[in-house]
């Protein structure tokens, strides 16, 4: 998903859930953050690295694809934009190793989407904020996985977009080029996506970079083969998927507000955005490459509030200049330990899981504090106590 | 392309050169060598493919395309095992064609990239049409010199100008698509 539906889209969401503009406007700044708090963000800011949610192309580029290298890599991605669906999937006849990436396909309505929901709970708006950018991406990006794996997520070249004709559907082949430079060519279905390379494990065969941003454009439907289908082919119905993600948006914020009991997967407010659901499903099947400047109209009508463009050096100053005990409680400081919360969960259920793809996991109240010492942060902030909002 | 990619390119290249060098200095020891280097590392990049196979790619579409490559380059690796120690001119010929069909390879690709408005594609076209040019040049020359000498500083040239381009690669901007 890209910034039209993590910032604009979220912010309508929130305020359909019930938050007040500012605090809709703190939830979706956090979502679009994610997407933004790179390891050169965060050094900017002398924040912890391990704190990140993604990667810059140039990060990328300089990466090592060795272990510890894959497993930081996967840390990020797999937490932040490919949540897995199950952890404890089966496929038969297939090596271990296979399977451990297999396990990582993301997929709506895993069991990680409820405890990523309900580590929220409570928390900070920005973690509410996180929570919902990888709530949204579970429905973009499923089928693909947050780790490089060229058996995982490889495409070929059997696209095909499904256009709406009359009352029925018409296909046409979809192309692509691996131009940086290029753009979307949506009229003539021209996209661009990442180079085919035969490397298992080179950052090309990373997520969806092989489908390009096919996932991200909410007008889009097409097919086409995932590398690990077995030759079944793939219907992806954005706009289908889209209006799911933002109807589960408004109902998990309406959990976290403490207006539904508990947080349960397939279960969507679709009553309470039944007002809106022509006009959100009017910006979806719009076909453009960025719909910010509809979801931002939408939002203000809604909330009769001028919606500030995100700007990333919005809240540098603030943490730069703040003691370092006063940190954790400025804007970015709740959101490098929502961030730091939520990549320790996913990383420790994966390991849980028995598969070692995102590192290893220590369990704090049993062995007691080892490893990657960023993480000694949340330790402290969690014995703090009452600093949640 | 990363830094230690980078590192591992120009030290691959110096290599290249330094080998031609050594091999237009002495010609007999330096084929025995060419021919173990070849088949040792062709085996086991055959081995490579067919264990990428077996543990991952049987479940990918497309994956028997590993299967298909890994065999063909593990018998080519043992058939240049078995050139060790024969005459030399059928030895050049073989490494002739090997370098000639990659050159095929490369021109092949060059237009697949620049179908897909890739960089550099030209780059690799050059190099491509260059080590097809060598190898037909090469085997025609063959006929008519018959001359190992002759082979061996063509394939000294060959060594040097590999080593150039791996040098050259080394230090082009790397171009990423990034999906996020």
């Amino acid at each position: 998903m890209n910034g039209d539906f993590h910032y604009y889209a979220t912010y309508c969401a929130a305020v359909i859930a019930g938050y007040s503009h500012e605090e809709a406007s703190q939830i979706c700044y956090s979502a679009q953050l994610v997407d933004f708090c790179s390891k050169t963000f965060l050094a900017s800011i002398k924040g912890p690295k391990s704190a990140a949610t993604t990667q810059l192309s140039v990060e990328l580029v300089e990466q090592k694809t060795d272990l510890l290298g894959l497993q930081d890599i996967t840390r990020i991605w797999a937490s932040f934009h490919f949540l897995p669906y199950d952890l404890y999937a089966e496929k038969k006849h297939c090596s271990r190793i296979y399977r451990n990436k297999y396990r990582l396909i993301c997929n709506s309505n895993g069991v990680l989407v409820k405890d990523t929901i309900e580590l929220a709970k409570n928390k900070s708006l920005q973690a509410v904020g996180i929570a919902m950018h990888v709530t949204a991406d579970t429905w973009a990006h499923k089928y693909f996985a947050g780790t490089p794996s060229m058996v995982i997520n490889n495409t070929d070249s059997h696209f095909y977009e499904i256009l709406p004709d009359g009352d029925s559907f018409k296909t046409r082949k979809m192309k692509f080029s691996h131009n940086p430079k290029a753009v979307d060519d949506i009229e003539n279905a021209v996209y661009v996506n990442s180079l085919y390379q035969t490397s298992e494990n080179t950052v090309m065969n990373l997520g969806h970079g092989r489908a390009g941003h096919l996932p991200d454009y909410s007008f889009i439907r097409y097919k086409y083969l995932p590398a690990w289908g077995e030759y079944k082919e793939i219907l992806k119905d954005n706009p289908s998927d889209y209006i799911h993600a933002f109807a589960q948006l408004v109902y998990a914020m309406q959990y976290l507000r403490g207006e539904v009991e508990s947080f349960e997967l397939d279960t969507y407010a679709w009553d309470t955005i039944k007002p809106y659901r022509s006009r959100i499903e009017s910006i979806l099947e719009k076909r453009q490459v960025n719909d910010a400047e509809d979801w931002k109209a939408f939002g203000e009508e809604l909330s009769g509030e001028k919606i500030s463009d995100f700007d990333l050096q919005l809240y540098r100053d603030e943490y730069k200049n703040a003691a370092k005990e006063e940190k954790n409680n400025t804007f970015l400081g709740k959101f490098i330990l929502g961030a730091l919360a939520q990549k320790s969960m996913v990383t420790g259920k994966i390991y849980k899981s028995g598969n070692p793809i995102a590192g290893v996991s220590v369990d704090y109240e049993k062995n007691g504090f080892a490893g990657i010492k960023d993480y000694m942060k949340l330790i402290e902030y969690s014995n703090g106590g009452d600093h949640h909002e | 392309m990363s830094k230690m990619k980078r590192v591992g390119s120009v030290l691959m290249g110096l290599f290249m050169i330094l080998f031609g060098f050594l091999l237009f200095l002495f010609p007999e020891k330096g084929m025995k060598i060419i021919i173990i280097i070849i088949a040792v590392s062709m085996v086991a990049y055959g081995l490579k493919f067919l264990t990428f196979y077996s543990t991952l790619a049987r479940h990918m579409i497309g994956g028997k395309y590993n299967l298909y490559l890994g065999m063909i380059i593990l018998n080519l690796g043992l058939l240049t095992a078995t050139m060790y120690g024969t005459r030399t001119l059928p030895v050049f010929i073989y490494l002739f064609f090997l370098f000639g069909f990659s050159g095929i390879l490369d021109v092949m690709k060059a237009f697949e990239e620049k179908k897909n408005k890739a960089p550099f594609w030209l780059l690799r076209l050059l190099f491509g049409l260059f080590s097809v040019s060598l190898g037909i040049l090469a085997i025609f020359s063959c006929f008519i010199w018959k001359s190992p000498e002759a082979m061996t500083y063509l394939f000294c040239v060959l060594l040097f100008y590999s080593g150039f381009f791996r040098i050259v690669k080394a230090f082009r901007k790397t171009a990423v698509v990034y999906i996020q």
